[in-house]
């Protein structure tokens, strides 16, 4: 009896484990097999301007975005440390959950309202940035909270000790010890903007024209890689999106490596 | 990092000054290959942005398009609008390779589409149901085949959002039929001859073949600025034309 | 000078603070108000009839919303049992290199955008699907409700087992070692001992998952078919993300309201789920 216990519970967990690698097995293969494959012909080669043109754009909608994202990010998680208002930090903790599970698609229709419409920026870069900005606000306070909270609470104190006011103690002092945190949350938010697609779609559009100046671009529509790949599928060129699968394979993977390395 | 900054800045705005707005051409994604043909080579900087007929169409009235690129003729519901026909585009009727099947009459097609027709066998291929697969409702290919064919109530197995999409659909399923601009169609898939017409420079010009549409630039009337008459001017001109028979389109006669 | 300095800092919090806040109350009250417009005109007939046809300016959601719910919850009842296996196996029954290796490739594989496993969905499963139910997917030739469930069911893998594999690295060994003391075998001591202990992490994660699915439009979209028509396994359906994804670029007037209202719609039921993140 207990013998046929450990039987088939072994079994439930070896198929479990098998469906698991199977799954992401065929996932990374298929990207791989096709992706390298695709790298290598022609019409990748041909459509290298355009890969570049996404990559820019991706690099530069990342940038702007964790340029206003952490800093209000690393603003509110500061004012959850140090604020003494209890219900008022229940009240910010419900307010990033709900705002945390919003999907994509909604966002992307906030960001089409309010950054698109409202301000007049169209389909931009900006755009695009705002809203992911807007995306990436709850992960990266949980984050940059986690790691303030995590840092070494004697600097901080030591720091209150010698005179330092709270807020300079807070963002002087133990902003700085928990610096490598803080990287981590932007590698990892840089990775969450990377992958986006549907807010992106409805924001900063699809465009592949070449740069040609860092502030001019912000304003033109532009893809980033993953919207490129979306853009790639639909008009039937599933091999070079498989070779943008693989860039983007690597950028993502470059980053988390980066975050995990702090 | 702090003596960088300067330069940098002073870099930003450089870049940012002395250029003038490009043109905006947004609309059919059919017409993208050929719109960033043009507008690779053109003089006149031009910014193609793709996503649909009516999207191009209503960027154009709310004024955030120079030009909307339209796959399918005007209609009266469209509003005053001037249109100016880059080329002409036959839709061309698709199926797998393994299919063999190989030509269809207009009745017959517009019959599977509305799905009183489900079976191969019914046209002579092997039995098996068959996958209609047709475009999204945005789409102006879809408007232009579901009028040439007097189509009213479509059933679709699947409706997709691009040419090329539908491309890969058919090539993936031996038993799918699907259309596309025959521009688009290549070795992957095999297309039909319709009512024993296929798609040649001939046949299209002179209406033999029965699903023909107008690639069209669409402005508003006494709006055209003159970035939008420059690059219309280099579209009709010798290298617009060759550029556009490159990519599979058919040129109407040359305008005098 | 340095007073004014820490005033500034405490300013710069504090509006920080008010703008997350803002953000959710602009978010939810602007889709509101740009939803008002078709749902003071038809809002019963937007949330219970299946009829979509927006040149008709028939806007009935029903079909799609429950697609999106049945795929989303079919695809969070076939990933999280899996992974769950998965990070039990690997971590408690696994030698070494292979609990590290399988926590690295996770969190990589975390941060893949979903596009890709739509992608791979359609050209590897939806024709695996049409070659293996020939007749069911007579109409739709492999896209429709299977397709979408198993790829957001690839798409969740990832996350789910690196939340687990975190969570049991979080029962201290003592848990482990207690059992393994009193004689339990190793498969008894995951079922018996770490699994109910896992019972609130499985809810939490089970939720994001849930969101992140009903959320997901454009891996779907690639593998749905996107024909507005009532849910099955095997023909061709259309999620509520995917209409906005889709529509969105020209939609005008009433069209643009109803896209709103369907962005309200899933505003309300990812909120309805429970919250992701543990309380401080």
């Amino acid at each position: 009896m207990k013998r046929l216990q450990a039987l088939w519970r072994g079994a439930l967990l070896t198929a479990g484990a098998a469906a698991v690698c199977a799954g992401e097995g065929l996932l990374l293969l298929e990207t791989l097999r096709r992706g390298l494959a695709g790298l290598g012909s022609a019409s990748a080669r041909a459509a290298a301007p355009r890969f570049l043109a996404q990559t820019c754009n991706t690099l530069l909608l990342t940038g702007a975005a964790l340029f206003v994202s952490i800093p209000l990010a690393a603003g509110a998680a500061a004012w959850l440390l140090r604020t003494r208002r209890r219900r008022m930090r229940r009240a910010l903790l419900r307010c990033l959950s709900a705002l945390s599970g919003v999907p994509s698609a909604v966002y992307g229709l906030f960001g089409y309202l309010a950054f698109g419409s409202a301000i007049g920026l169209g389909y931009s870069l900006l755009t695009g940035a705002l809203t992911a900005a807007l995306l990436t606000l709850p992960p990266a306070v949980f984050l940059i909270r986690g790691a303030l909270l995590q840092a070494d609470g004697s600097v901080f104190r030591s720091a209150l000790a010698l005179g330092a006011s709270q807020e300079r103690a807070v963002f002087g002092v133990q902003f700085a010890a928990a610096r490598p945190g803080i990287e981590s949350a932007a590698y990892l938010a840089a990775s969450r903007i990377a992958a986006e697609s549907a807010a992106l779609l409805l924001t900063s559009g699809i465009g592949d024209a070449p740069p040609r100046g860092i502030v001019s671009q912000l304003f033109r529509s532009g893809a980033t890689l993953t919207v490129g790949l979306y853009q790639s599928v639909l008009e039937g060129e599933t091999a070079l999106a498989f070779s943008a699968g693989v860039l983007l394979m690597l950028f993502v993977s470059l980053l988390q490596a980066l975050a995990a390395g702090r | 990092m702090r003596r960088l900054a300067v330069p940098l800045v002073v870099l930003c705005v450089l870049t940012a000054c002395g250029r003038e707005r490009p043109l905006s051409i947004v609309g059919s994604s059919c017409m993208g290959e050929a719109l960033r043909a043009l507008a690779r080579s053109s003089p006149q900087e031009a910014e193609v942005q793709l996503g649909g007929t009516q999207l191009g169409l209503a960027a154009l009235k709310e004024g955030r398009a120079d030009l909307a690129a339209c796959s399918r003729a005007l209609t009266p519901a469209d509003g005053d609008l001037e249109a100016a026909v880059l080329a002409l585009d036959a839709i061309a009727v698709v199926v797998h390779p393994d299919n063999p099947l190989k030509s269809i009459e207009p009745e017959v097609l517009r019959a599977v589409y509305e799905g009183e027709i489900t079976d191969w066998s019914t046209l002579g291929s092997a039995a098996g149901a068959i996958v209609v697969v047709g475009r999204e409702s945005a789409s102006g290919t879809r408007m232009a085949f579901e009028a040439a064919l007097g189509i009213v109530s479509p059933h679709h197995g699947q409706e997709l959002g691009e040419d090329g999409i539908v491309r890969t659909a058919v090539a993936a399923c031996p038993r799918a039929i699907g259309y596309l601009s025959a521009a688009k169609a290549d070795a992957s898939v095999r297309m039909l001859s319709i009512g024993g017409v296929s798609v040649t420079a001939e046949s299209v010009k002179s209406g033999a073949y029965p699903l023909v549409r107008p690639f069209l630039l669409v402005s508003r009337p006494g709006a055209v600025s003159p970035a939008a008459r420059r690059f219309l001017a280099y579209a009709a001109g010798a290298q617009g034309r060759e550029i556009l028979s490159d990519c599979g389109l058919f040129l109407p006669e040359a305008a005098a | 000078m340095s007073r004014l300095w820490d005033r500034l800092l405490r300013a710069a919090m504090r509006l920080s603070a008010a703008a997350v806040f803002a953000a959710l109350f602009l978010l939810a009250g602007w889709l509101f108000a740009a939803a008002l417009p078709l749902l003071r005109a038809q809002a019963g007939a937007f949330l219970f009839s299946a009829d979509w046809r927006p040149i008709a300016g028939r806007f009935g959601i029903a079909a799609m919303l429950l697609s999106s719910a049945g795929c989303a919850l079919c695809a969070v009842a076939l990933a999280t049992p899996a992974a769950l296996l998965a990070a039990l196996a690997v971590r408690e029954c696994c030698p070494p290199p292979a609990p590290t290796l399988f926590r690295s490739l996770n969190r990589a594989m975390a941060g893949l955008p979903s596009v890709l496993c739509g992608l791979v969905g359609m050209t590897c499963i939806v024709p695996a699907i049409d070659r293996w139910f020939p007749r069911r997917t007579a109409q739709s030739g492999g896209a429709g409700g299977l397709a979408a469930i198993l790829v957001l069911a690839l798409m969740l893998l990832p996350t789910l087992a690196d939340g687990f594999f975190s969570a049991l690295e979080s029962i201290p060994d003592e848990t482990r070692n207690a059992s393994r003391a009193l004689g339990a075998a190793r498969t008894q001591t995951v079922f018996c001992c770490l699994l109910p202990s896992l019972r609130a992490s499985i809810g939490l994660h089970a939720g994001n998952a849930l969101r992140r699915a009903l959320g997901e439009a454009t891996a779907v979209l690639l593998v749905c078919g996107n024909v507005v028509r009532m849910p099955s396994l095997f023909s061709a359906q259309r999620t509520l993300a995917g209409t906005v994804v889709l529509e969105m670029g020209y939609a005008a007037g009433e069209h643009r309201s109803a896209l709103f209202a369907i962005g309200l719609v899933l505003l309300l039921l990812t909120s309805l789920l429970p919250s992701s993140q543990r309380k401080r």
